[in-house]
């Protein structure tokens, strides 16, 4: 089997890969936009709605009826438009890139929702709950026993001291009793031990209404669901009532809940657009490989990593790879915009371990062609000059970072437009374009202040501006304090000891 | 080390399986006892949600474990809460 055939068929495979993980990713985030869609109708049904227990009111007469019906179909709709905004977000955001407007705005408007529906979802279930529970119906039915009752017999006697004593104050009138005082004692001691039973009585009451309330709070607390009464106890410690932290573990779970889904959702949106890019990548790079001709290896160098090597990450982000790990024909380097095309390394000697040279390897060989072909087109790591022989370390090139202009306001196309090509290369040697501003201060072709050479500067190394996201200004801004704090190092310019607002702020002396 | 490099993302993806079943055996025990319409309110958004984060588990965690483990906590809290 030819090394072409097998590449083919390990980036058809990979290709295949990415598909299938496309689709699942896809099936997921439709599911993820039916259940926000779920999840706002719940919000808005409470919101507009209220508990649907409730709704028979809304069925007396038509224009009820109508009123019904007209907020339903707001409540819906609402939902559906929401729901898709979020999903159309998610979907850009995998591709675009992301808005921290839109982001909060979007994910902290579905988070409220969210944990706003599952709360009351979750007091619906310990209402059910509480109805179909015993005891506390037990508790609702025992409310006739807490009346006051009176003790009858005591009424009675009374009734009849109350009524000898009438007649004893009748025959005291006429002279046949001499007093009445018995009688009224008597009278006297019995409504007082009936105000003493009445207040017994209503202290009984108290304390037994007092008991079924707790009973009923008790009962109703323990419809909660476990994990909610779990959370509230570990809230309210060991002295408080986890009762009153009840409603604050059921905003927390539900948060929870509701984060877990959001972060899932937007990293469903992320996977979306990197396989999206990696499926490009990988049908753009068969299609490439397919119209070269067949590669010659004489064998693979030891230190190119396998290409069936599955770069997986342990934990953390693993997100599919956008490049295919391919082994290219002639193709020109891919640069940064303002780097520089690399000067063209000598030969190559052996590496040792991890970029150290070997200190064994005394003689340089001239590399195979095709060898020198295959490392000029990967890392630049493995590029080495030859003949090091008795060097410990060799210091490795780096890439020109301070060229480097990120591309975020455009998607999946490393290649420069037209309209963006530079004027002029910014790496020349040492001086570079320090050296020109320099020059150009001299010759008075740019003033050395620091609009100007600001201006000077945006010329040189930006015909235009790219937009508000880019960062050219910031970048000029940065170069021209870098070329004012170089001149004046190298005692080209000095900052005016006599500087007043409106005036030269620096001096050039060269 | 092999081993769990093997069996862990197996044992996340059953214990996910697992809640899930466990959601749904619930819910079908709650409209036995209850009614259907109880079964739907217990189900509310957790059954859905308990989904989502299953699948999320059985065709993600291989792509990123640290999200596959949020998604396995989720789906097992979703399922204990019906």
């Amino acid at each position: 089997m030819s090394v072409k055939t097998t590449q083919l068929e390990i980036m058809q495979r990979k290709l295949e890969q990415h598909r299938s993980h496309e689709e699942r990713g896809l099936l997921l985030l439709k599911l993820g936009f039916l259940l926000t869609f779920l999840l706002y109708l719940l919000f808005n049904q409470h919101l507009y709605l209220g508990d649907a227990l409730s709704w028979s009111a809304y069925f007396k007469d038509a224009a009820s009826i109508f009123g019904f019906a007209f907020i339903v179909s707001i409540v819906v709709l609402m939902a559906l438009f929401l729901s898709w905004v979020k999903h159309h977000a998610y979907l850009h955001f995998g591709f675009f890139g992301s808005v921290a407007l839109v982001v909060s705005t979007v994910i902290g408007f579905a988070l409220f929702a969210e944990f706003f529906s599952s709360s009351a979802n979750q007091d619906v279930k310990a209402s059910v709950l509480l109805e179909r529970n015993s005891a506390y119906q037990a508790t609702l039915t025992n409310e006739g026993s807490s009346q006051n009752t009176v003790n009858p017999s005591l009424i009675a006697s009374i009734a009849n001291a109350e009524q000898t004593l009438a007649r004893c104050e009748a025959n005291l009138k006429v002279g046949k009793e001499k007093h009445c005082d018995g009688d009224r004692a008597k009278v006297s001691a019995l409504k007082s031990s009936e105000q003493s039973a009445n207040q017994a009585q209503a202290t009984a009451s108290i304390e037994r209404d007092k008991l079924k309330y707790e009973r009923q709070d008790e009962l109703k607390a323990q419809s909660y669901n476990p994990v909610i009464l779990t959370l509230a106890r570990a809230l309210a410690g060991t002295t408080g009532d986890y009762k009153d932290y009840l409603k604050t573990a059921v905003v927390l779970i539900t948060l929870f809940v509701a984060v877990c889904f959001e972060i899932l959702h937007h990293f469903l949106s992320k996977t979306h657009g990197v396989s999206v890019r990696a499926i490009e990548d990988l049908e753009l790079g068969i299609a490439k490989y397919s119209a070269q001709p067949e590669p010659v290896l004489p064998s693979a160098p030891a230190h190119v990593q396998p290409i069936t090597e599955p770069n997986k990450q342990p934990i953390g982000f693993g997100f599919p790879q956008a490049a295919p790990s391919v082994a290219y024909g002639e193709s020109k380097p891919v640069l940064f915009k303002y780097q520089a095309q690399a000067e063209p390394k000598p030969a190559l000697t052996k590496q040792g371990f991890m970029g150290f040279l070997n200190p064994h390897q005394t003689t340089s060989k001239q590399p195979s062609p095709m060898v020198s072909q295959l490392l000029s087109q990967t890392s630049p790591i493995i590029k080495q000059p030859a003949n090091k022989s008795g060097t410990h370390e060799e210091q490795l090139p780096l890439p020109d970072f301070g060229s480097f202009k990120a591309r975020r306001d455009v998607f999946a196309s490393p290649e420069l437009s037209d309209s963006e090509t530079v004027l002029k290369p910014l790496a020349k040697g040492d001086s570079g374009l320090y050296g020109e501003w320099v020059e150009a201060v001299d010759t008075k072709q740019c003033r050395p202040s620091v609009e100007p050479t600001w201006t000077w500067i945006q010329k040189r190394i930006s015909n235009k501006e790219t937009g508000s996201r880019t960062h050219d200004r910031t970048r000029i801004s940065n170069m021209q304090k870098a070329f004012f704090a170089r001149a004046m190092k190298e005692g080209l310019m000095i900052e005016n000891p006599n500087y007043t607002n409106g005036g030269k702020k620096y001096l050039w002396i060269a | 080390m092999n081993h769990l490099a093997t069996h862990l993302p197996l044992l996340v993806k059953f214990t996910a399986l697992a809640a899930f079943a466990w959601s749904v055996l619930k819910i079908v025990l709650i409209a036995q006892t209850y009614s259907a319409f109880v079964a739907l309110v217990f189900a509310g958004m957790h059954l859905p949600l308990c989904l989502f984060s299953t699948l999320f588990v059985l065709w993600l965690f291989d792509l990123n474990q640290s999200l596959g483990f949020l998604a396995l906590a989720s789906a097992l809290l979703n399922a204990v809460l019906i």
